[in-house]
């Protein structure tokens, strides 16, 4: 009787979209075992289906799908002017997976692809090797640039296949930024100075309001600890704040948490942030119509929308005020509007 | 509203009595409709169908929550079962392809489908229409991708001289209850409540006409964060902003459009 099932979205991952080139890859048969339930559907280029034109972000993302593909050149990005790239003269992000498994409203990338779905470029190797002749200087790589490598650990292998790499490569510093309260994927790995664990956190009400599909604070939280009791570097990253009336009922409380869990002298970094996004970026997100966020009357220079000098000291003021009574203010990191 | 596409007066005959379609002379097609449907017979071929399609959804303009059913028998290897009915993820045409994405879950079988010019007697590995292609080519301009519906039902296993008329009606005939699970489900994922209320839109639009077109979209804009933040009502009755976002009563000057927008803003989004 089917007419009497209750309409539902699919599941993530009910269909994978499979590239004829990897087919035959050990990680795609991995990938398709796990999903045995799913349609399987093979394509000639990841293109023909993550670029399609008209295709709803909002209706995709309750419903995400899975594309595995080859990689073409390129393989490495410079780093982005919205990020730190900590001072380091080799600064790049590697695209090895597009898309996120998490829903942020206020995510550029939803401003950036025309799909929800992921695509997991399954040809690692040929990361590793471009990166090699750069590695004659100390050089930073962003791992989890357009996605979370993380929150897709149990699938994909990615983060600790790059920490394995980075152990033979003194001169490679990986960040591994995260949502996730994912930790255990990568427990069993030795630390190493040269990776630092990036998390990402926000007072809970702005998690249930704006960060579909994440982890709580707490499980976040929770996780940042073991890594840094299993000798992690950690950068804590509350960036973006989105700022709104309750901004100083949920961000100063958000910090005194943070380091009524964690040992203050432990945590490698704090970053502090305001949103901030590309006016391109921006204006395609507006067409989705679903996200407060999108239509604050922000200002914009230079291509850049941002809540403004005044605002952005607003909040970074107060953070650091509540974040200095705990680390010290060299390892406070900030991005602010130059 | 439903559009349909179907290529055969046969494979339309079952939904006019199911849907209870009167006939329509709007476009020089055979076409039928009821508040809800409109539904298209257009002709057997890519080429065809792919005209129809556009000349349909042409003249209509869909909108946004609107979806688009093509319906049909097709050819299919022997692994599919005659009378069984299934959806289409995938449309291949010589070296195109298509993706419809079906985004919500159902209990048919979901399959590539191969569009062709001609009838076929070759047992192909794809089930194999003749229209598929047309239709989504032309329907893709109109739909995003997961309110393009490809529902088809296999008539044969590659004998289409066996195929006549009433064996399509009757096969369409048994699933109709297939056919409204698909819609019902689609029709949840495809829908949308709209931001504004009427009322609102009608606010924002006397508003507006006092505006440049640069100071409406941020006019604009303040609504939508107000709508979504707030997760109120916009129009005037009722709320605290009522003297606020009230109509001006005489035309602004350029300078008065300047404050009156600055307060609208500042009203909607602090």
């Amino acid at each position: 009787m089917n007419h009497l099932l209750k309409p539902s979205h699919c599941d993530f991952f009910s269909h994978l979209y499979i590239e004829e080139s990897v087919k035959e890859e050990a990680l795609t048969w991995k990938i398709m075992q796990k999903f045995s339930n799913s349609k399987i559907i093979f394509i000639k280029h990841y293109k023909d289906v993550f670029n399609r034109p008209n295709q709803d972000f909002g209706v995709q993302s309750k419903s995400k799908n899975l594309i595995l593909a080859r990689r073409e050149t390129p393989f490495l990005y410079e780093g982005s002017y919205y990020s730190d790239g900590f001072e380091y003269e080799h600064f790049f992000y590697t695209p090895s997976i597009l898309g996120c498994l998490y829903d942020c409203e206020y995510c550029y990338l939803s401003g950036m692809y025309n799909s929800a779905n992921s695509v997991f470029f399954v040809n690692t190797q040929d990361f590793f090797d471009t990166v090699l002749p750069y590695l004659n200087k100390p050089t930073l790589i962003a791992i989890s640039y357009d996605t979370d490598t993380l929150a897709i650990e149990s699938l994909t292998s990615h983060t600790k296949e790059w920490i394995a790499f980075a152990q033979n490569h003194p001169n490679l510093h990986l960040e591994v930024r995260t949502k996730s309260a994912n930790f255990k994927a990568i427990k069993s790995l030795q630390s190493n100075d040269n990776i630092v664990l990036a998390w990402t956190l926000s007072p809970q009400k702005i998690i249930d309001l704006y960060e579909h599909k994440t982890p709580s604070l707490e499980k976040r939280l929770s996780s940042i600890k073991e890594a840094i009791d299993a000798g992690w570097r950690v950068r804590v990253c509350i960036d973006p704040v989105i700022y709104n009336e309750e901004f100083n009922e949920l961000y100063p409380p958000l910090i005194e948490k943070l380091f009524r869990t964690i040992d203050a002298e432990k945590l490698f970094q704090l970053t502090l942030g305001s949103f901030r996004m590309s006016s391109t970026h921006l204006k395609k997100i507006k067409k989705l119509r679903r996200s407060d966020i999108a239509f604050y009357p922000y200002e914009v220079k230079d291509n850049i929308v941002s809540y403004g000098k005044t605002i952005e000291q607003t909040i970074l003021h107060v953070m650091i005020q509540c974040a200095t009574k705990y680390i010290d203010k060299e390892r406070i990191r900030t991005w602010q509007l130059q | 509203m439903l559009y349909i596409t179907v290529a055969l007066s046969a494979e339309a005959r079952p939904l006019i009595e199911h849907f209870k379609l009167t006939r329509t002379y709007t476009l020089p097609y055979t076409m039928f409709e009821n508040e809800q449907i409109r539904l298209i017979v257009t002709g057997v071929g890519i080429e065809n169908a792919m005209m129809a399609t556009s000349a349909f959804l042409g003249h209509f303009s869909p909108s946004k929550t609107d979806m688009l059913l093509n319906l049909g028998i097709c050819a299919a290897p022997k692994n599919f079962e005659i009378g069984e009915a299934f959806l289409v993820h995938k449309i291949c045409y010589k070296d195109g392809f298509y993706f419809p994405d079906i985004l919500f879950e159902h209990s048919l079988k979901e399959s590539d489908i191969q569009s062709v010019d001609e009838p076929t007697q070759e047992m192909l590995e794809l089930p194999v229409d003749m229209e598929s292609y047309g239709v989504y080519k032309a329907a893709s301009r109109f739909f995003s991708t997961h309110q393009i519906i490809f529902f088809k039902v296999v008539s044969d296993h590659f004998e289409p001289l066996y195929v006549s008329k009433e064996l399509a009606i009757s096969l369409i005939f048994q699933n109709l209850k297939n056919l409204d699970a698909v819609l019902h489900s689609a029709a949840y994922v495809s829908n949308k409540d709209p931001l504004f209320s009427q009322e609102e839109k009608e606010l924002i639009t006397s508003i507006s006409d006092h505006l440049t077109k640069a100071q409406s979209d941020s006019f604009y804009d303040a609504c939508c964060y107000y709508k979504l933040h707030h997760k109120k009502p916009l129009h005037p009755q009722g709320t605290s902003h009522e003297s606020l976002i009230k109509v001006p009563k005489e035309k602004l000057s350029k300078k008065e459009r300047s404050e009156y927008l600055e307060s609208l803003i500042k009203t909607l989004t602090l």
